[in-house]
């Protein structure tokens, strides 16, 4: 049995017996480990407060390869995200980016970017005042990259030609797009030349960035219908984000 | 079979389902009541009986009652414009225990968890929503200071915008008796943020 102590992110916890918590962390150098927080519901606990979804925290742990569940020992906030607290938008932004990581990622692997990128991500969306939804968006195109499965957004999957400001059509399971005159024939979902403007934006921008666009209600739609659909096709038994639906409802019309 | 009575097995079975109890204890308990305590289990029976065919839900507060509306529902001498939000029982049990508190309660259920996939549906928050009326002055959201219960104090508060309603969330801070030292970095930033004037 190891003494662990690294980095992570809680990303989801239940109450276990009287005063115990059970937890799924994305930690930095173990990717997902699950844990148990023995009395940690308790009063008098020292790890009570610190053990909320979407903190970032530094763990020890008791670590043994022959068990799924991990025996955490100490837990000291280094960011725990206040401004999420209290704020729905932000709450629920950031609990759909800890639901599609915890969805997507598998295994014990460790992905040093990926824990970097959900790190960042969360601390933007902590700190935003503008459009939050797009830091969402940049992590799901990151995501996608880190994970080996991002499509072909610059051209067309049939003819090879750039795909130009006319848009084209969104093949999720061949893995891109495809431009008008393919689409013409091979169909696909119908994204707009604004649309891949701001896919191709993303791809390059700082997340602190993403709270800068401005989205009509039509290219909101598009993007929210093509990362949804593409996880759905590359991610085992995913369905749309529960975290992001609310977000959805809450801002329906 | 694991035991000499199938009964008592199934008894152990179904006092393991609580929370709480594991098998070990559920063994010890059904064990007892067989032995020991043949009249308590008789009195536990009755009760439960009792509790499944006369115990429900107020249709007013969704708290749990015998009489529809419950017994703060119906109490005149309790202030009707002041209604507190909650997630649960447990927690009205605990605003009643401190006396501080004459107005109305309304009991969500529990907390928005998309993740559990416990969403607006799930609550009674149009019954909320219903229940506000000209005769409403406040509303005070006290789900708990958890991401779940924080996440459905903001939406309420968004659900009840632009109703001529003070809607109020409880505060948060330093527990009674503790000391700064041993408090986590959360609850002492909140304290800070809700400080209040001193007379």
């Amino acid at each position: 049995m190891a003494i662990l102590k690294t980095e992570a992110i809680l990303l989801k916890s239940w109450n276990f017996r009287e005063t115990s918590k059970l937890l799924s962390f994305y930690t930095r150098d173990s990717g997902k480990v699950k844990m148990i927080a023995k009395g940690a519901r308790s009063p008098k606990s020292p790890l009570k407060g610190r053990l909320e979804p979407l903190c970032h925290l530094q763990l020890v742990y008791y670590h043994k390869q022959t068990r799924d569940l991990q025996l955490l020992t100490q837990a000291e906030i280094i960011n725990p995200h206040l401004q999420m607290y209290g704020n729905f938008n932000k709450s629920t932004l950031g609990l759909a980016v800890g639901e599609l990581l915890d969805k997507g990622v598998g295994g014990q692997d460790a992905m040093p970017a990926l824990f970097d990128l959900f790190r960042d991500v969360l601390d933007v969306i902590n700190q935003s005042s503008g459009f939050t939804e797009g830091v969402v968006w940049y992590f799901e195109g990151r995501f996608i990259d880190l994970m080996g499965y991002k499509p072909t957004w610059d051209t067309c999957l049939r003819c090879s030609s750039p795909l130009s400001m006319k848009g084209g059509f969104f093949q999720a399971e061949n893995g891109g797009l495809i431009c008008h005159d393919c689409g013409s024939t091979y169909g696909g979902l119908q994204v707009s030349g604004e649309t891949l403007e701001i896919l191709f934006w993303l791809q390059k921008a700082q997340p602190h960035e993403a709270v800068q666009l401005n989205p009509d209600m039509g290219r909101k739609a598009e993007i929210r219908k093509m990362f949804d659909l593409y996880f759905k096709t590359h991610i085992e038994q995913m369905r749309t984000l529960k975290a992001l639906k609310l977000y959805y409802e809450m801002h329906r019309g | 079979m694991k035991y000499p009575s199938e009964i008592l097995e199934r008894l152990v079975t179904s006092l393991s389902d609580l929370p709480g109890i594991g098998e070990k204890s559920a063994q010890r308990i059904a064990l007892y009541l067989f032995r020991d305590g043949r009249q308590q289990g008789e009195q536990l029976a009755k009760v439960l009986h009792e509790m499944k065919d006369k115990v429900g839900q107020c249709s007013v507060c969704f708290n749990i009652t015998e009489v529809d509306p419950c017994q703060y529902c119906s109490d005149t001498k309790r202030d009707q414009s002041i209604i507190c939000v909650l997630e649960d029982t447990k927690d009205l049990l605990a605003i009643e225990r401190t006396g501080e508190y004459h107005g109305m309660y309304h009991l969500l259920g529990g907390a928005l968890s998309p993740l559990d996939g416990i969403g607006e549906e799930e609550l009674h928050v149009k019954e909320l929503i219903a229940r506000i009326t000209s005769n409403i002055k406040e509303v005070i959201l006290a789900t708990n200071p958890t991401i779940e219960g924080e996440m459905t104090a903001s939406f309420l508060a968004q659900r009840l915008h632009g109703k001529e309603v003070k809607v109020t969330r409880i505060a948060r801070g330093v527990p009674f008796g503790g000391t700064l030292e041993f408090n986590d970095m959360v609850t002492l930033s909140k304290s800070l943020e809700g400080r209040t004037l001193v007379d």
